[in-house]
C-alpha cells in the first residue's frame, strides 16, 4: 500500500493541510477531496505543511496546479510551507517557485497572507 | 544462443497506480545494486513512475488489468530504463512543453508527467507497434 496521509487544521481563517508520505498518482485523489471540501466551505487561505512528505510525483504537483486559481480567485492561495531539498528539487524543475510562495514554515506563510492582506 | 537482456532485473505487474509503489521500489532496488548515486536514483524512479502513470491512464485508459514490464541495465556508464505495455499508442513526443502561466489560468494539469520525465533523463525514445506493444526507453548517463 501507498503510504500517504493528509490531515487538515484550522488556524482562523487559515486550513492548514499536512501531508505526509508518497504523494503519485494513486494517493494524489485524495488530496484533491481536501482541496474540493475546502472550496465547498468558502475556506480559501491554505497552507500546505510538507515538512513529512517524502515524494512527489507529478500528479500531486497537478492537485496544487487545479486548485491554486480558484483559492486566488477568491482572495486566497495556496502556500507551501516545510520541504525537503529532495521535493523542493522536483517543484523547482518545473519552475514552481515563480509561481507559488514557497515558504520555510507555516507562521512565514501566514505573515505572507496578513502582508498581502488577505 | 542465450539473450543477454535476460539476466536484466525485470517486473511486470498490471496497469494499476496502486502498483506504483511496486514499480518505485524495483527500480530504487534494481539501482542501487548497480552502484549508481541516491541523487541519480531519485530521478530514475520518478521518471519511471511518470512514465508508468502514463501508461496508466493513456495507454490502458485505466483499466487496471493491462500490463507493464519494466526492465533496468547499465552499461557504458548509461542506465537504461525500458517500459513495454500492451495498451493504446501515446507518443510523447506530440506533448507540447507546459506554459506553467497559462496552465494555472486555465486551471489545468496534464502534460506535467512527460515534461518532468524528459528533464530528468538524458533520452527519452519511444516506439509503438500497433496493436503490438508500445516500448519507452529511458536513458541517463550515470557517472
Amino acid at each position: 500500500m501507498a503510504d500517504f496521509k493528509s490531515g487538515l487544521r484550522d488556524k482562523d481563517e487559515f486550513s492548514i493541510i499536512d501531508l505526509s508520505g508518497y504523494l503519485d498518482a494513486h494517493t494524489a485523489p485524495e488530496l484533491e477531496t481536501r482541496f474540493t471540501n475546502l472550496i465547498d466551505k468558502n475556506r480559501f487561505k491554505v497552507v500546505v505543511n510538507l515538512k513529512d512528505l517524502e515524494y512527489i510525483s507529478s500528479a500531486g504537483l497537478g492537485v496544487f496546479m487545479a486548485y491554486i486559481e480558484t483559492m486566488r480567485e477568491n482572495q486566497g492561495d495556496i502556500k507551501l510551507v516545510s520541504l525537503k531539498p529532495s521535493v523542493y528539487s522536483i517543484f523547482d524543475l518545473l519552475g514552481f517557485p515563480l509561481l507559488y510562495d514557497i515558504m520555510k514554515d507555516e507562521e512565514e506563510a501566514i505573515n505572507k497572507f496578513k502582508e498581502q492582506g488577505k | 544462443m542465450k539473450n543477454p537482456k535476460s539476466d536484466y532485473p525485470e517486473l511486470r505487474v498490471k496497469s494499476s497506480t496502486e502498483n506504483l509503489v511496486r514499480i518505485r521500489e524495483f527500480v530504487n532496488n534494481s539501482a542501487r545494486k548497480f552502484g549508481i548515486s541516491e541523487e541519480i536514483v531519485g530521478s530514475l524512479v520518478l521518471a519511471v513512475d511518470e512514465a508508468s502513470s502514463n501508461i496508466i491512464r493513456h495507454a490502458y485508459k485505466n483499466q487496471p488489468d493491462g500490463e507493464i514490464t519494466v526492465v533496468l541495465f547499465v552499461e557504458d556508464n548509461q542506465c537504461t530504463i525500458v517500459l513495454t505495455d500492451h495498451g493504446v499508442g501515446f507518443n510523447p513526443d506530440q506533448v507540447r512543453t507546459p506554459d506553467m502561466v497559462a496552465y494555472l489560468k486555465e486551471k489545468k494539469r496534464g502534460g506535467l508527467g512527460i515534461h518532468l520525465m524528459k528533464k530528468l533523463m538524458d533520452e527519452v525514445d519511444y516506439h509503438s507497434v500497433t496493436g503490438e506493444y508500445n516500448k519507452l526507453v529511458l536513458r541517463k548517463k550515470i557517472a
